[in-house]
């Protein structure tokens, strides 16, 4: 038997890369839940806050729905498949990015010395640093809302319908992801404008509706260019068949990249950082 | 009367002289970043109406173009205006700081200062208000001037003068409410999460993530008995010429008791909450 042939140079690199960054991840869970049981009635809160959250935004559409059978071509059905994957985004933000809220004060106060010099890469140690054991909670309720939408809009269990499923998942988390370190980035340019937050809050209330509502153009617009629409709504899309499975292969392959420049981008603009900038 | 102990005419001169500086260095503090500070002032709560406008126009597409109630398309559009200028001038709850000095253990410091704690917060909400009704007079000249078509008139010179009554009366009510949701960091630690699902309820009851007349009449009801409606939508509906002084007697009634049950609630959670403090922070 030849003896197995060792792994390239480059691929034990990015495999000792992906240990060390699960490890790390590891850690945040541990420091999360240690931090969760200081403040019990938090955790409680959090998720009622979600809930509320999510309440709201059913309660809106029903409501609309009670006017109209279509809005902007998506039936009530659908809709809520479309937000069943915007709680799951939400969701998803709030089990990881917790921390992205306090990027402005952060820098202000010069606390970003220590993601700075760590052996690490800077946006997933700062950006994945707190770990919310609450936000899990509100993510099975999120999912829990989606599952119930896709039954109740006919989305046939079959063996495309799950690969449709779980790409949809993992495109809305990581569409969070390039939003929340997008977002910050304008931290680094403009110290103490909080536009970060105000580019969330802005963009957030696009991402909370089908952007088919916005017409075509501003819809390609959030889906190609200011990538809101990775959120829920071309996620939406694959679950409910209204793009095809080579296209949504395609676009999550332009988010992944997509992803990475920003990333990228992120690091560079960290360099900005001066350990006091106010 | 002990000469060292000052007239009730002469601690009103001073609180009101506190509260004017202490609203002044609140501006300064607010335009040190001038970016920031342009940024926030103009595009603060512009966001959700433009949404809400694209989400409605396709609702009334699917309709024909047929109204929604008394809801016209066109009004529809002009709620959305009004809404986003009221909503400038409501306080929210990152006026206050007070339950992270709270949790920080910071209070110690005001309570031996010679005047009351309240006072700085008052002034920051002061302060916020007067800024917030400049920008918005700003942005509807030129709104009037660039949209004389389009742009929402007061249906009369009562109907303006009452809705900037409710308004900012219910934005008082809305600053007490932050304020005693801060004070609960005595005993929570940790109360931001109660600043947000107050925020969500804020906001849905109103009617500034859909306008209540698309919601089921019980609904409209029930929301007529609460404070948030009578910040932004009734002043809207009442502006628009939609209710009228029946209406605003109501909306001032609804108001007028939930600032007293604050009120009261701020002074119980202050003088309870002080005595829970222990000044050491987390």
């Amino acid at each position: 038997v030849s003896p197995r042939p060792e792994p390239a140079a480059w691929k034990r690199g990015a495999l000792a890369w992906l240990a060390q960054h699960l490890a790390i991840a590891r850690e945040f869970v541990h420091i999360g839940i240690v931090r969760k049981a200081q403040f019990r009635l938090e955790f409680v809160n959090q998720v009622v806050m979600d809930c509320f959250f999510y309440a709201t935004h059913v309660l809106s559409f029903e409501f609309l729905f009670l006017h109209v059978d279509t809005i902007a071509g998506w039936t009530q059905s659908e809709v809520r498949v479309f937000l069943g994957l915007v709680f799951a985004s939400d969701a998803f933000m709030m089990v990881w990015h917790g921390q992205s809220w306090m990027l402005g004060e952060d820098l202000k106060k010069g606390n970003l010395d220590s993601v700075r010099v760590r052996p690490a890469w800077s946006v997933f140690v700062y950006m994945f640093q707190r770990f919310s054991l609450e936000g899990l909670a509100n993510m099975s309720i999120a999912l829990g809302y989606f599952g119930y939408a896709c039954a109740r809009s006919d989305v046939a269990p079959t063996l495309d319908m799950a690969w449709r499923i779980a790409l949809a998942v993992l495109l809305c988390w990581w569409g969070r992801t390039i939003l929340v370190v997008l977002f910050s980035i304008t931290e680094f340019h403009f110290v103490n404008a909080d536009l970060a937050r105000l580019l969330h809050n802005v963009f957030s209330e696009v991402t909370d509706r089908p952007l088919d509502v916005f017409g075509a153009r501003m819809r390609q617009f959030f889906v190609y260019v200011l990538p809101v629409g990775a959120l829920a709504h071309v996620p939406a899309s694959i679950v409910l068949g209204r793009i095809g499975a080579l296209e949504a292969l395609a676009v999550a392959a332009f988010y992944a990249l997509l992803g990475l420049g920003v990333f990228r981008w992120w690091k560079r603009s960290f360099r900005r950082y001066e350990s006091a900038m106010s | 009367v002990s000469t060292f102990e000052p007239t009730l005419r002469g601690r009103l001169a001073r609180d009101a002289e506190l509260l004017w500086t202490s609203a002044r260095y609140e501006l300064a503090k607010a335009t040190a970043f001038r970016v920031g500070f342009l940024v926030r002032e103009l595009l603060r709560g512009l966001g959700r109406p433009i949404a809400v406008a694209f989400l409605l126009l396709a609702v009334y597409d699917a309709r024909g173009g047929a109204p929604i109630g008394e809801l016209s398309r066109r009004a529809a559009l002009e709620y959305l205006v009004l809404l986003a200028l009221v909503e400038k001038v409501v306080a929210h709850e990152r006026l206050l700081d007070l339950h992270e000095q709270i949790f920080a253990g910071y209070v110690t410091k005001y309570l031996v200062m010679p005047f009351r704690f309240f006072a700085l917060p008052l002034a920051r909400f002061a302060q916020y208000t007067a800024t917030q009704i400049v920008v918005v007079v700003l942005v509807w000249i030129v709104g009037r001037l660039a949209l004389p078509d389009l742009w929402p008139r007061p249906a009369s010179g009562v109907a303006l003068a009452q809705s900037i009554v409710l308004a900012l009366l219910g934005s008082y009510g809305l600053f007490l409410a932050y304020f005693v949701i801060a004070c609960l960091a005595f005993w929570l630690d940790v109360v931001w999460t109660l600043f947000v699902m107050t925020r969500f309820l804020v906001l849905f009851a109103a009617g500034a993530v859909i306008p209540a007349a698309m919601m089921p009449a019980p609904v409209v009801e029930a929301l007529r008995w609460t404070l948030p409606y009578w910040t932004i939508a009734g002043p809207i509906e009442i502006y628009a010429g939609r209710a009228d002084t029946a209406d605003f007697l109501r909306g001032l009634l609804v108001l007028g008791a939930s600032v007293v049950v604050l009120e009261i609630l701020r002074r119980v959670a202050w003088k309870r909450g002080l005595r829970r403090y222990g000044g050491s922070g987390m």
